[in-house]
C-alpha cells in the first residue's frame, strides 16, 4: 500500500523559511531525481517544529532522525550518506546541550520535555464523550485506588506531599485546603469545581 | 451496561476495552487507519464538525476503512481544524488547516498511498506515560 | 472531585460552570450520565460504603463569580457578591457547610498524583511550585494554543521555542499573565523561571493561565485601560474601593488615551491603585490595579509620552494619532476631500491637500480613497 519507503520532513515554519528551508526541499528533490529515488523517498515541507533557534530542521522518517542547522548545500550528503547508505550525517545531528552527545532519535530529545502534559494528558487522545476510552486510559482508577487502599487522611497526606497548589490563580496549597475541610465536622459537606474561567484570553478549562 | 461494583470490575472492563481497541487498530498489517478530529471549541469554531462529517461520507465513497473519532484539544489552536492520522504500524501524524480539499488530499494521498501532504504539524510535546 | 469528596467526607459535588461554555456543559452532562450508568457516581462506589454524586450549576456571566465566596453565594441563589474570609469555605461554605472549592485544572492533576504518587509529582517544577501549569498562549504569537509546561520554565522558552516567536517578525514587547488581575512581564523578565512566587515578585501573578503576548503595536496605556474597563464592568459594587476607585482610575486612563491627561493624573493613578489594592474586599478589587501599576512601572515613558507629548508610540490610541497627507505624494486629485464626511480636507485641484486635525474624526475614509498612498497615520 505505501508508495514511499522514507519521508524527509523539512520545517517550513517562519524561522526555518527565513533560513532557506525551501531551498533545502528543492535541493533534496533534485538530488533524489538525479539518483532515481523520487518514487521511493518523499520530501515535504511541514509546519513549525518549534525548535527555531536550531533551524532549519530536517526530520527523516521512519527512523526519527532529527537534523539541525541544515544548509541547502547539505542536501547531497543527506541523500548519499543517510538515505542511500543508511549512515546518519553525524555533524548535523542534534547535540544534547547537557550530555554533549549526539541524539539520533528525536524521541530522546530534551526539547520535547519542554512541554509535559499532565493535566492535559488525555486531550487529543480520547473521545471526550466516551467514558470507555477514558477508562481504557486509566480513568477512575485513581478513585478506585483511594477508596480501596487509602484512608481519607492518607489521601490528604498524599496531596499535601505532592505540593499541588490551586491552579485557579490563588495558588493556595490544595492539601491544606482539603485538610481544613476534613477537620470541620458537619452533617453534609460539599465539593465544588470552579469552572467559571472568566479571565479574558483564558481558554484552558 | 454492567455497573462497576469493584476494583476488579474496573480492571476487567479496562482490559476488555483495550482488547477491542487493539484488534481494531494495531498489530497486523490489515489493521485499520485511525483518524481523530480535534473537536474542542477552537476546532469546532474553525469548522471541525463539517470536516468530521465530510471525512465520514467521503471515506465511505472512496472505499477507505477508517476508524473516525472525535477528540479534545490537541493544543494546535493556531492551525485548526486539525486531524491526527495513524496508519497501521506508523507514528501518528497531525495535519493542520484541514479544509475539505485538504481532507480529500489526505485521504487520497496519505491514507491510500502513504504519501505525505503539506500542512503537517510536528508534535512538540511529551505526555506522561501511564 | 470524587477523591476530594472521599478525603473530606463530602457526598455531594457541584460543578459551577459558566453558561458561555455550552460545549463543555454538553460534554460534562454526558460524562456524568455515563458515570452514573457505570456505577462510578451514586451509591456505594466500587462496592464501598462511600456515596458521591455531582450536579451542574451554571454561571450567568459574572466574572466575580469566579471568586469562591461569590461563587458559593451565586449557587445559593443569592447575588454573586463575595464575603469576608475567614471564615473560609473549607470551614463554612455552601449552605454554611464545610466546602472545598477547587479549579478544574487542580482537579485534573489529582488522579495522576494518586496513581503515580506524590513523590513522582513533586520532582517536577520548582521548590515551592510543583507540577506543571496549563497556559493559554494568545496574542501576537505564532503558535497560539494551549501548552502545559513544568513550573520553572522560562518565559523565553515559552515564547520563542514553544510559541514559535512573535508574529510577522515583530519584536516582543510584553506578556500579560493572570488576565485582569495580573501584570505584564517585559524583556527583562524573559529569563525568569515561571512559578507562583517569581511572578508575584515581578509584579504580576500566575492567575489561571492566560498569557497574552504583545508586540510594538500594543499600547501599554490602552492595555491597562482595557483591563480596567473589564473590572469596572464586572465589579459587584459591594465595596467602595472597587466600585468607586476603579471607576475613577478608568476615567483618568480614558482622559490620558484621549490626549487630555496631565502629570497630576499619573500621580493620582498611582495613589488610587495602591489604596484599592490594600482596601478592596475581594480578589477582584485587590488585583484590579495590577495591570495599571505593572504597566506604569515598566512603561513609565509611554505614560509620560501620552500625557506630555500627546503621543502614542504604538499607534493604538486613535485620538492621539494624526492623519497626514504627504505633500510629495499628493497629486491633488481631490478624491479624499470630496469623500471626507466632515469636510476636514482643504486644497486646490492639482495641489497637495491638507487635513485639518481639529476637524478630522479619524474615520479613515480618505486613506481608503487615496490611490497614491499619500495619506498616513502618525
Amino acid at each position: 500500500m505505501a508508495k514511499y519507503k522514507m519521508h524527509v520532513l523539512v520545517c517550513g515554519g517562519t524561522g526555518c523559511t527565513a533560513s532557506r528551508s525551501h531551498e533545502i526541499v528543492d535541493n533534496l528533490q533534485a538530488v533524489l531525481r538525479d539518483k532515481g529515488l523520487e518514487e521511493d523517498v518523499q520530501v515535504i515541507l511541514t509546519g513549525c517544529f518549534g525548535f527555531c533557534e536550531k533551524g532549519p530542521i530536517v526530520k527523516i522518517m521512519p527512523d526519527n532522525t532529527f537534523y539541525t542547522e541544515v544548509k541547502p548545500e547539505d542536501a547531497k550528503e543527506i541523500v548519499e550518506e543517510h538515505i542511500i547508505k543508511g549512515r546518519k550525517v553525524t555533524r548535523l545531528l542534534y547535540t544534547d546541550p547537557e550530555k554533549k552527545e549526539h541524539v539520533s532519535d528525536s524521541k530522546h530529545m530534551g526539547f520535547y520535555k519542554k512541554q509535559l502534559r499532565i493535566a492535559l494528558r488525555n486531550c487529543g487522545f480520547i473521545d471526550p464523550e466516551n467514558i470507555e476510552e477514558y477508562i481504557a486510559n486509566d480513568g477512575y482508577a485513581a478513585v478506585a485506588k483511594c477508596l480501596t487502599e487509602y484512608t481519607p487522611a492518607q489521601v490528604i497526606d498524599e496531596i499535601k506531599l505532592s505540593g499541588l497548589r490551586g491552579r485557579g490563580g490563588g495558588g493556595f496549597p490544595t492539601g491544606m485546603k482539603w485538610e481544613i475541610a476534613s477537620k470541620n465536622h458537619a452533617d453534609q459537606k460539599y465539593v465544588v469545581c470552579n469552572a467559571d474561567e472568566g479571565d479574558p484570553g483564558a481558554f484552558m478549562d | 451496561m454492567a455497573q462497576i461494583k469493584s476494583l476488579a470490575d474496573l480492571k476487567a472492563l479496562k482490559s476488555s476495552i483495550h482488547e477491542k481497541m487493539d484488534t481494531r487498530v494495531k498489530g497486523n498489517k490489515d489493521g485499520l487507519v485511525q483518524v481523530k478530529v480535534a473537536m474542542a471549541t477552537c476546532g469546532i469554531a474553525a469548522g471541525a464538525k463539517t470536516i468530521f462529517n465530510y471525512i465520514m461520507e467521503q471515506a465511505d465513497k472512496k472505499g477507505l476503512e477508517i476508524v473516525l473519532s472525535q477528540t479534545g484539544c490537541m493544543g494546535y489552536c493556531h492551525a485548526e481544524p486539525t486531524i491526527e492520522v495513524t496508519l497501521p504500524g506508523k507514528e501518528p501524524i497531525v495535519f493542520g488547516h484541514v479544509d475539505k480539499a485538504k481532507a480529500d488530499e489526505i485521504m487520497d494521498k496519505y491514507i491510500k498511498n502513504g504519501e505525505l501532504v503539506e500542512g503537517i504539524i510536528p508534535v512538540n510535546y511529551n505526555t506522561i506515560d501511564k | 472531585m470524587t477523591i476530594n469528596g472521599y478525603a473530606i467526607g463530602a457526598t455531594k459535588g457541584l460543578v459551577y460552570i459558566r453558561a458561555e461554555y455550552p460545549l463543555a456543559i454538553h460534554r460534562l452532562q454526558i460524562a456524568i450520565k455515563q458515570a452514573r450508568e457505570y456505577g462510578l457516581l451514586g451509591k456505594n462506589i466500587f462496592g464501598t460504603d462511600f456515596d458521591f454524586d455531582i450536579e451542574l450549576r451554571y454561571g450567568a456571566g459574572a466574572f466575580v463569580c469566579g471568586e469562591e465566596t461569590a461563587l458559593i453565594h451565586s449557587m445559593e441563589g443569592k447575588r454573586g457578591e463575595p464575603t469576608f474570609k475567614p471564615p473560609f469555605p473549607a470551614q463554612s461554605g455552601y449552605l454554611q457547610k464545610p466546602t472545598n472549592v477547587n479549579n478544574v485544572e487542580t482537579y485534573a492533576n489529582v488522579p495522576i498524583i494518586i496513581l503515580k504518587g506524590a513523590n513522582w509529582f513533586n520532582k517536577i517544577g520548582t521548590e515551592k511550585s510543583k507540577g506543571t501549569k496549563v497556559f493559554a498562549l494568545a496574542g501576537q504569537i505564532n503558535n497560539v494554543g494551549l501548552i502545559e509546561v513544568p513550573m520553572g520554565i522560562t518565559l523565553r522558552e515559552i515564547i520563542y521555542e514553544i510559541g514559535g516567536g512573535i508574529k510577522n517578525g515583530r519584536q516582543f514587547k510584553a506578556v500579560q499573565t493572570g488576565g485582569p488581575s495580573g501584570g505584564c512581564l517585559t524583556e527583562k523578565h524573559l529569563d525568569t523561571p515561571i512559578d507562583y512566587d517569581n511572578l508575584i515578585a515581578a509584579g504580576s501573578m500566575m492567575g489561571s493561565g492566560g498569557m497574552v503576548v504583545m508586540d510594538e503595536t500594543s499600547c501599554m496605556v490602552a492595555i491597562a485601560k482595557f483591563y480596567l474597563e473589564f473590572t469596572c464592568e464586572e465589579s459587584c459594587g459591594k465595596c467602595s474601593p472597587c466600585r468607586i476607585g476603579n471607576k475613577r482610575m478608568l476615567e483618568i486612563l480614558e482622559r490620558i488615551t484621549k490626549g487630555q491627561g496631565c502629570m497630576d493624573d499619573l500621580e493620582n493613578l498611582k495613589n488610587l491603585a495602591t489604596v484599592i489594592k490594600d482596601t478592596a474586599l475581594c480578589g477582584l478589587g485587590q488585583t484590579s490595579p495590577n495591570p495599571v501599576l505593572s504597566t506604569m512601572n515598566n512603561f513609565w515613558d509611554e505614560y509620560v509620552e501620552h500625557v506630555k507629548d500627546k503621543k502614542c508610540r504604538a499607534g493604538a490610541c486613535k485620538s492621539l494619532m494624526q492623519y497626514v497627507i504627504d505633500p510629495n505624494l499628493c497629486v491633488g486629485c481631490t478624491s479624499c476631500a470630496r469623500n471626507c464626511p466632515v469636510n476636514a480636507i482643504q486644497g486646490e485641484k492639482k495641489t497637495p491637500h491638507v487635513i485639518n486635525a481639529e476637524i478630522c474624526i479619524k474615520c479613515g475614509t480618505c486613506i481608503e480613497k487615496c490611490k497614491f498612498n499619500a495619506i498616513s497615520i502618525k
